[in-house]
């Protein structure tokens, strides 16, 4: 491919941006391993807990004690109280009666689920306060019972720390998102009365658990005590300090600073495989059989570990923990917890389909986008789950190139393209940018949430280059370590580290709706003709008769539109008749550039981004035109390809 | 027209039928992929570098043209499956064809044939084969042309079989594997869910072969049909011919499993070799599109020398079955006919 300059065109380095060239803004500051990372977590709220499972009746007993602290500015007269797993106890919870379909956990479970607090004191010194018996657990009608209003007797003063003692019983349910059980394999999330996050303001963080929301909690302490039959096989978040087996109980102690929730799973079946990866000792808790599932998983962190740890700074726990559920669970799979995340993925591995690597990755990616920046992800859930998926797509085009989802038959497909793909249809149906409650279907949440951030900020990769993306993720995931950031944070570390134009499209995508399609609207070119008539030139004159012929020089323009709300600098590619190709850069400021072509023969054709930068581009299917009189490069590689596939199948079904 | 020697009956003396059964095949063929390349050419056709684009790596403008709502996608995929049903149909007609010129030669051999040549009841000998020249294809294709029904209707019967079978299969399958999950655990559960269903695969191919085998049958019952200037019902030759392969499977079947089990393995590795190809040429164009389009042939060409190189063997497996089968039925109508004399 000849590509060159279009310096030749008069007048043209005017007209146009200098998009691919430009200097970014920012660029200049120091680099995102340079931006300051906080080596703890705020400390608010510690657990000390003890929980005992009884895998028969899959219940667990639980007792402790909760140490919190008001870090608001305000007096505090009112704690509340998350009790996720009552989401599961009638159809009438929030959580059941959403008419929401299309993503998980759309099943009734096949046993219901409920959480128990049998006492909820605060000895404040002189006092003993039973604080449940003045719990309010529903709002008015409503039976929902998963965030409860616990009033004080008395406010407690910024700065004071109160501890609680708690006592209660969940009745786990059968799987049927995240947490439940399954036979004897038991997976154990939302599972202990937790404190509502406190803001700045005074005010908790509280909702009710969502269909489609997620999490948010303060830092804190974790030291749980488990208890289960001498023949489960433990895994939980957090270091264990203490292990053994008593009277036919294994009993195991987690203790674990800098986290903002716990989770655990027991099974009696799970086979483990560990090894120590860049410092941090991973454990891979699978069922019988799936021990290619493990090896692959731990390729994955082999690559992941190290791969995030450049980017968005050192992951600073001392283990991770990966729970490959049975396949009959599937609802456990997929989920990401403090310091353990679970996997997925059936019994059959297709090797050419990278679902695997891609499940393990964005679980894992959730250390840092929820874990270690821990955003509310109930009201920004695109804060969590934008982010990751963005980082997932981008950890598996560094580890596998661009067919790095699917490379098989012939078929490539990549995971940005994969998001790109998925989001276009619904670029115009709600923001990205809104509460996980406010959106129509889990298939609008799923496409727009994950797919449609992971496509904005791919695009400002491609657009603005590898060398800013690292440097603005790698800014922001280290300047809120430890952090609940919201929108305005990232759209501003954006403005700052990556320049104002790319902040805009940013906060108009996430914000706005905001959306953008380039469009090659016209082409056209002809021969320049030798002008004919009387002329006067350096003092002589000159008669030029007409019809003198061509003078070998073309002249011509191509009309390039941009449609949408967003700019997007972006290239446009000439195409002559002779075979030259020759890229222009527009800085996509206006709607419209007609783009003036020179050159020694006529222009053929002209393509829009020709290295789809711009994956946002709503309708790639207009991003070329050929000029009249020239045609295309047709479709040669689809008749051959479709012809032999019909052959194959022709002598398949009719020997 | 005159039949080959059961012992004397192989694909490799056929050649020209073998390359018209290609070409046919290549033919219908284009015109089942003629939807989807006239498709692919109004959307990217005009593209400077046409359709390469469907191949970049990441697969973005792929799944954009896959991805589009686009009401061509639904006409495209009906018109396919109706053209590769019409074409399954069709291919009845050069496939009797190519049986037909296994089966049968003109009598001005190429060399001169031995005793047994004359009867497909020869027994084999250790002489060098007699070859008769292969018939005028008019003549060839007029056999298919007569077998045409009870092919197809064997096809019909050998697809709903076979699919019944797999789905009795994939059922079977599911049950068992749930079953044994509690106590085999899911990975092993899903092993014992393959090997029922690759159970149930065997099983559909044994089915399949047998239809081979009533497919030979037919076509030689064809063949001589048209020798003897008779024509017999399409349904009587399937049910015979079914019968001359029941008796064949009876007699031999494994010889006939093993046959077609060595084909099958070289057929799989030429769709490796093909695989192979795609992988390697992606989505260029120009000369490598050529040579991949030369590798692609020769695999299918490959297949259908494969085929009827099977369909040989069968005719040499069921044509004593058939000869056999026949006798008796003319002694059969002999004796009916002196009875009723009497």
């Amino acid at each position: 491919m000849q590509v060159r300059a279009l310096a030749m065109s008069v007048g043209l380095v005017a007209l146009l941006g200098t998009a691919q060239a430009r200097e970014i803004p920012g660029g200049k500051g120091p680099a995102a391993s340079d931006v300051p990372m906080a080596e703890h977590a705020a400390r608010v709220v510690d657990y000390t807990l003890r929980a005992t499972l009884d895998p028969a009746l899959h219940t667990v007993h639980g007792e402790g004690s909760i140490a919190w602290t008001n870090v608001s500015s305000q007096p505090v007269t009112q704690l509340w109280m998350h009790l996720y797993l009552n989401a599961f106890k009638n159809q009438s919870s929030v959580f059941m009666r959403a008419p929401i379909g299309g993503f998980r956990g759309s099943t009734l479970p096949k046993e219901w689920g409920t959480i128990d607090v049998r006492k909820l004191t605060w000895n404040d010194g002189a006092t003993q306060h039973d604080l449940w018996a003045k719990v309010q657990l529903r709002r008015g009608t409503d039976e929902d019972e998963t965030d409860a209003a616990i009033p004080l007797p008395r406010a407690v003063a910024p700065g004071e720390t109160i501890a609680l003692d708690v006592v209660w019983d969940d009745k786990l349910p059968s799987i049927v998102e995240r947490t439940g059980f399954d036979g004897s394999f038991h997976m154990i999330a939302q599972w202990f009365p937790k404190l509502a996050k406190i803001e700045q303001d005074g005010t908790f963080a509280h909702f009710p658990f969502q269909h489609l929301g997620e999490f948010y909690a303060d830092y804190g302490k974790y030291d749980v005590t488990l208890d289960v039959p001498e023949a489960f096989i433990v895994g939980a978040t957090g270091v264990v300090t203490e292990s053994r087996v008593e009277a036919g109980r294994r009993i195991e102690r987690h203790v674990q600073d800098d986290i903002h929730d716990f989770a655990w799973t027991a099974w009696d079946e799970f086979q483990t495989r560990k090894e120590t990866i860049d410092g941090v000792a991973c454990t891979i808790l699978y069922p019988p059989g799936y021990e290619g599932h493990a090896e692959r998983e731990l390729a994955t962190m082999r690559f992941a570990l190290p791969h995030y740890g450049a980017r968005y700074g050192k992951y600073p726990y001392p283990l991770l923990t990966l729970v490959h559920p049975p396949a009959s669970a599937p609802e456990a799979g997929g989920m990401e917890y403090p310091t353990l995340i679970t996997t997925g993925g059936g019994s059959y591995i297709v090797n050419g389909v990278n679902l695997i690597e891609l499940v393990t990755i964005h679980e894992f990616g959730h250390q840092y986008f929820y874990g270690l920046i821990a955003s509310h992800e109930t009201q920004w859930p695109f804060m969590d789950e934008g982010l990751n998926s963005f980082a997932e797509a981008e950890a598996m085009a560094a580890w596998k190139g661009p067919s790095n989802f699917i490379d098989l038959l012939g078929v490539s497909v990549g995971d940005s393209e994969g998001h790109a793909e998925r989001a276009r249809h619904f670029a115009h149906d709600d923001r990205v940018a809104q509460p996980a409650y406010a959106f129509g279907t889990g298939t609008s949440y799923g496409a727009l949430v994950y797919s449609r951030t992971a496509t904005i900020l791919e695009t400002l990769r491609r657009v603005y280059g590898e060398e800013a993306m690292q440097k603005t993720m790698g800014a922001y995931a280290r300047r809120f370590r430890f952090q609940h950031p919201v929108p305005r944070d990232l759209v501003e570390t954006f403005q700052r580290e990556m320049g104002n134009e790319a902040g805009e499209v940013l906060r108009d995508a996430l914000f706005d709706k905001g959306w953008i399609d380039f469009k090659v609207e016209a082409i056209s070119s002809h021969a320049v003709r030798v002008a004919a008539g009387i002329f006067d030139r350096d003092g002589k004159r000159a008669t030029t008769p007409p019809d003198r012929g061509s003078s070998g020089k073309y002249e011509g323009w191509v009309l390039v539109n941009r449609r949408g709300t967003l700019h997007l600098p972006v290239e446009v590619e000439l195409i002559s008749e002779d075979g030259a190709r020759t890229r222009v850069p527009w800085d996509g400021s206006t709607d419209s550039i007609r783009i003036p072509y020179a050159g020694t023969s006529a222009l053929r054709a002209a393509v829009v981004d020709p290295d789809q930068r711009v994956l946002l581009d709503e309708d790639p299917e207009n991003d070329f035109a050929t000029a009249a009189g020239h045609s295309g490069g047709g479709a040669p590689r689809t008749l051959e390809r479709s012809t032999y596939w019909a052959e194959l199948v022709l002598g398949a079904i009719a020997p | 027209m005159t039949p080959v020697a059961a012992h004397r009956i192989h694909a490799r003396y056929r050649p020209t039928a073998i390359a018209f059964m290609f070409f046919a095949e290549l033919a219908w063929a284009l015109v089942v992929a003629t939807p989807v390349h006239a498709w692919a050419r109004r959307v990217w056709g005009a593209h400077p570098d046409g359709d390469a684009v469907l191949w970049i790596p990441g697969g973005r403008d792929l799944l954009v043209w896959l991805g589009q709502n686009d009401a061509a996608l639904g006409v495209v995929t009906r018109t396919t499956l109706v053209l590769l049903v019409v074409g399954a149909l069709l291919m009845q007609v050069p496939f009797g064809a190519l049986v037909a010129s296994l089966a049968f030669g003109r009598e001005d051999a190429l060399e001169p044939p031995d005793a047994g040549a004359q009867t497909g009841a020869a027994e084999p000998d250790a002489s060098p084969p007699a070859r008769l020249r292969s018939l005028r294809i008019v003549r060839a294709l007029k056999i298919g042309v007569a077998s045409f029904l009870p092919l197809s209707a064997l096809l019909a019967l050998g697809s709903a079989v076979s699919i019944l079978v797999l789905a009795v299969g994939a059922l079977a399958a599911a049950g068992i594997e749930s079953a044994v999950t509690d106590s085999l655990g899911d990975a092993r559960a899903f092993t014992v869910k393959l090997v029922v269903l690759a159970l149930f695969g065997v099983l559909a191919a044994a089915f399949g072969i047998v239809v081979d085998l009533a497919r030979a049958a037919v076509v030689r019952e064809q063949g001589f049909a048209a020798i003897e200037r008779t024509s017999t019902p399409a349904w009587g030759t399937m049910l015979r011919g079914i019968r001359a392969a029941l008796v064949t499977s009876r007699r031999g079947f494994g010889s006939a499993l093993l046959a077609w089990t060595g084909r099958v393995v070289v057929g799989v590795a030429l769709l490796a070799i093909g695989y192979v190809a795609s992988d390697t040429f992606g989505g260029r164009g120009g000369t490598a599109l050529t040579l991949l389009f030369i590798v692609h042939q020769g695999v299918v060409l490959g297949r259908v020398a494969l085929r009827a190189s099977w369909m040989a063997r069968a005719l040499s497996l069921v044509a004593p079955v058939q000869d056999a089968l026949e006798e008796a039925r003319s002694a059969q109508r002999g004796a009916d006919v002196a009875t009723s004399e009497r």
